[in-house]
């Protein structure tokens, strides 16, 4: 059970990340803002727990980060979606609606 | 205004990375709680409250520190394609020279020329090769493999029967006897169907295991 929760926690957490990076290139505090508004709160990265899986996701591929100056003129390093984020991104999408779709089943969980 | 690479500076520990990707690792964490802090003084709070707020994203630096060197350590120094295409690849292109030495080696000639035996053997080899081939997309697939890289790691063997089919046709070159007929089935025997065959073996795996998500 405690690898299912591990492995729910990360996957969604990078979900999360690739579904705010579909629509434009963005830096760490600003994925970190972005997730927390659009969830109310709900899902909260620290620093332990984002940058680690920004490595990760770039190494394998998912995303690219570059050193770019900001509209206040400080330099912030922005990750962008690649080709293989967006491909991973669907099949994300396709196995949480998969997931969810099999809790459902269940019974007594409903998507939002 | 406080110094947020000092603050990262005097905190994180050494993270035993190389001096660059160490320094930049640094720069984009004091970047971060610049911004938090930053965000926080514009929504009204104080300096004070601000650095506090900022601060509260890092409960803990050893845990920080210790988080980013695993995340460097766990994937290794492979590329991704390295590890999505060329390792899974490898493994079945060997595990197809395995065959093929095995079946060379051990075999007894008269096997080859035996028409009871063609039919037998035949199916083993496809079949040896159907296994090559679904281990090199089942690796890819594990390793996070695009459907592409998946069906290009389990055809990698392919590439031994193209390099044995080359050296057949340089050296028919320097005979006459051999026709072109010769060199069409060869390349029909030695390339097409062994492929035909490892591409039926990543078949189960171009698709997205959904079960692996469970578990």
């Amino acid at each position: 059970m405690a690898s299912l929760s591990h492995s729910i926690k990360r996957g969604s957490a990078e979900l999360a990340i690739l579904m705010v990076l579909k629509d434009r290139p963005l830096h760490g505090y600003e994925i970190a803002r972005r997730i927390e508004q659009d969830t109310g709160g709900v899902l909260h990265f620290t620093l332990a727990s984002l940058y680690p899986l920004l490595y990760r996701m770039e190494k394998r591929g998912w995303t690219r980060g570059a050193w770019e100056t900001t509209s206040g003129g400080v330099k912030r390093r922005c990750y962008s979606l690649t080709a293989a984020g967006s491909k991973q991104l669907a099949a994300s999408r396709r196995e949480w609606n998969a997931f969810f779709r099999a809790l459902s089943q269940l019974g007594g969980l409903s998507r939002a | 205004m406080r110094d947020w690479s000092d603050v990262v500076g005097t905190r994180l520990a050494a993270l035993g990375l190389d001096a660059e990707r160490e320094q930049q690792i640094r720069a984009e964490l004091a970047g971060h709680l610049e911004d938090a802090c930053a965000d926080a003084v514009r929504r009204g709070c104080t300096e004070e409250d601000a650095v506090a707020r900022a601060l509260e994203r890092v409960p803990d630096w050893t845990h920080l520190a210790d988080a980013i060197r695993r995340a460097d350590q766990k994937e290794g120094p492979m590329s991704p394609d390295a590890k999505t295409l060329w390792l899974p690849g490898m493994a079945a292109l060997g595990c197809a020279a395995a065959v093929m030495l095995g079946v060379t080696r051990f075999l007894p000639p008269s096997l080859w020329t035996n028409p009871r035996a063609t039919l037998p053997m035949t199916t083993a080899l496809l079949l040896a090769y159907l296994t090559c081939g679904a281990l090199g997309a089942w690796w890819s697939r594990r390793a996070g493999g695009s459907v592409t890289a998946r069906l290009f790691a389990g055809l990698f063997p392919v590439a031994l029967h193209v390099s044995i089919f080359v050296t057949v046709i340089v050296a028919a070159m320097f005979e006459p006897e051999l026709q072109i007929n010769f060199q069409l089935r060869a390349a029909l025997i030695f390339i097409v169907i062994p492929g035909v065959a490892l591409a039926i073996g990543t078949l189960p795996f171009l698709r997205d295991n959904t079960k692996t998500f469970a578990a």
